[in-house]
């Protein structure tokens, strides 16, 4: 992939947000493009690595271990969507696998080389920053909006069944 | 009209039960019928709150007594909660949770507008001076009174207390929120209290008896009965047999008693038992045992005493063919199960001695008007009330072929079950 094509592609995804193209040509020299087959993994949950994937090509499982044994897949990913964004401003492990469902082109940024962006005082640095925290952001108000709604189909039904249920008995075919 | 008679279920293992476990016993039977789920059986048994506290003062020779004192209160989804307060040694947050949840149910059985409660001190009241009562009792409403009031927690007199304490009771209370007292009930006369409350308990036996023997076509008057326990509710009861015509044949009370069989002269009998003369040596009777008297031939049997006293060890040996609950829980699961099995009716503690809490309602209605009734309103009331619950309880019996104990657990499980669904939680 030749970088004007890489540029055109990522002039679209979100991670560039707002940056011009001068921007986009600080960072591009730094992004490594690489291809997985399918079933091998772009990121492994546990070992820390302060990397930053974006898919080019392909889909991507984003799956998390039970602790029961198996796995829970938790995303599918496509072109464009950005992954490890969490490990790569807190260096932790990771939370989950990434692999590649079917052939996949993806370019990494490491966390060395963004600093070294960062310390020229860039500004798509900073840009870069600030369109992860929206990433993050959008993906923290799907986790609230998919957790209440995960607490009102686990307890209020089952609540709401079994005081129908008592309601029901008492109502029916007694005289109290 | 017909005995209910009571569906023929399969023989049941019934493990040897405290109190505690007898309560939750019965509780399950109504509760198994109703079909109410564990969820909503906890909900109806778990105590709204459960207080326990200690109660310091110092005694008569100077040594610093402490004793613990307990409220529970189970349920307020009908009213405030109400219910005694007992003085006894062996007092305990167990047995208070029980017996709180049986005065719910038997507030709802007589579809008055409470709650159920229960309390006490742990102390044997006869062991202390006056002096020590009275400060024993204000003590504990000094920790307790923001818990209490006429429309949160109205205690009354149980085993140990009477309308001393409860005046005393009252006026400690007074001291904290004004005059105040719809607080308690079973007070004196002189301080609030009702007409009819001392031998409302007693009274209401018979009432619910003359329901009784009225449903099985026969008539009280000239019937046999035999009354264990004469304090205050068997004193009364004979009285009541008496005047409605019944013979009282037997009476005992912890020191043994008398039998006549042509009937003992009731009024000479009370007399005799005021002055303190052991029952035994009454001269109008012979003398008898107090299991004697539970398989005495009876039509009518009417516990007045203890808990607990007819078991499956003597409940083969019982001749009556009703029998009538006048304490609380006299008869254990097992003995229920046995006069079950020999159709000999039980009528419940929650419906037959539920004349006191009634007049203690009663009571409360008159401080709550400022107006006292006469105590021939006293007993119009008490009447009215106890002979529809008995008719309710005995309809459901009959056309849902329960005993009557399952009938009135199911009117006072699902009457607190209504109004908590009603109300939400």
């Amino acid at each position: 992939m030749s970088p004007t094509e890489l540029d055109q592609m990522l002039s679209t995804c979100v991670l560039f947000l707002d940056m011009t193209e001068t921007e986009r040509a600080e960072i591009i020299p730094l992004l490594e493009v690489k291809t997985f087959e399918e079933g091998t993994p772009l990121v492994l949950e546990g070992p820390p690595d302060q990397t930053l994937w974006i898919v080019l090509k392909g889909r991507c499982q984003v799956a998390k271990r039970r602790k029961a044994g198996g796995e829970k897949e938790l995303a599918v990913l496509l072109p464009l969507d950005v992954v490890g964004e969490m490990s790569f401003f807190h260096a932790a492990p990771h939370s989950a696998n990434v692999r590649a469902l079917e052939p996949v082109t993806a370019c990494r940024l490491s966390h060395n080389q963004y600093a070294l962006l960062q310390e020229r005082g860039s500004c798509a640095a900073n840009k870069l920053v600030a369109n992860t925290v929206r990433i993050l952001s959008e993906r923290l108000r799907r986790m609230d909006d998919w957790a209440a709604d995960f607490m009102e189909r686990a307890a209020a039904p089952e609540h709401h069944e079994e005081w129908r249920d008592f309601r029901a008995k008492l109502y029916s075919g007694w005289k109290f | 009209m017909a005995v209910p008679s009571v569906a023929r279920l399969p023989p049941r293992e019934i493990p040897g039960m405290n109190p505690v476990e007898a309560a939750r016993w019965y509780f399950d039977q109504a509760a198994a019928r109703l079909d109410l789920s564990q969820n909503m059986r906890k909900l109806l048994l778990t105590p709204k709150r459960e207080i326990k506290v200690q109660i310091a003062l110092e005694m008569d020779n100077g040594e610093i007594g402490t004793f613990l004192g307990y409220r529970v209160q189970h349920d307020s989804a009908r009213g405030p909660f109400k219910g005694g307060l007992r003085y006894h040694p062996e007092v305990d947050g167990d047995e208070v949770v029980t017996l709180a949840q049986l005065m719910t149910w038997k507030t709802a059985v007589v579809n008055i507008p409470y709650g159920g409660a229960k309390g006490g001190i742990a102390v044997d009241g006869s062991l202390l001076s006056r002096r020590e009562l009275e400060s024993i009792t204000r003590v504990f409403v000094d920790e307790i009174h923001d818990s209490i009031g006429p429309n949160k927690d109205i205690p009354a007199p149980d085993m140990g207390t009477n309308a001393q304490v409860m005046a005393w009771f009252a006026n400690q209370y007074e001291k904290y929120h004004g005059f105040n007292p719809g607080c308690v009930t079973g007070k004196p006369l002189e301080l609030h209290g009702s007409e009819g409350r001392e031998e409302a308990t007693g009274r209401g036996v018979v009432t619910i008896a003359q329901q009784l023997y009225k449903r099985r076509g026969k008539p009280l008057a000239g019937s046999t009965v035999a009354i264990q326990g004469f304090g205050n509710v068997g004193t009364y009861a004979a009285r009541f047999f008496h005047e409605a015509g019944a013979k009282v044949v037997a009476v005992t009370d912890v020191t043994g008693g008398t039998k006549n069989a042509g009937g003992l002269d009731v009024w000479a009998l009370i007399d005799w038992g005021a002055a303190k003369t052991p029952l035994a040596q009454f001269p109008g009777g012979e003398p008898i045992t107090n299991e004697e008297l539970l398989s005495a031939e009876v039509d009518l049997l009417v516990p007045a005493a203890l808990g607990g006293v007819l078991t499956a060890n003597n409940a083969e040996h019982v001749r009556a063919g009703m029998i009538l609950e006048a304490a609380n829980h006299p008869i254990h699961p097992e003995a229920d199960e046995i006069f079950n099995r020999r159709e000999i009716l039980v009528v419940p503690d929650i419906l037959a001695n539920a004349g006191g809490v009634t007049v203690s309602y009663f009571e409360w209605v008159q401080n709550q008007q400022h107006f006292k009734w006469e105590l021939s309103r006293v007993r119009q009331e008490l009447d009215r009330i106890l002979i529809d619950s008995f008719d309710k309880v005995w309809t459901l019996a009959t056309e849902k072929k329960v005993p009557l104990r399952t009938a009135a657990y199911i009117i006072g499980i699902g009457r607190v079950g209504r109004a908590t669904v009603l109300g939400g939680i």
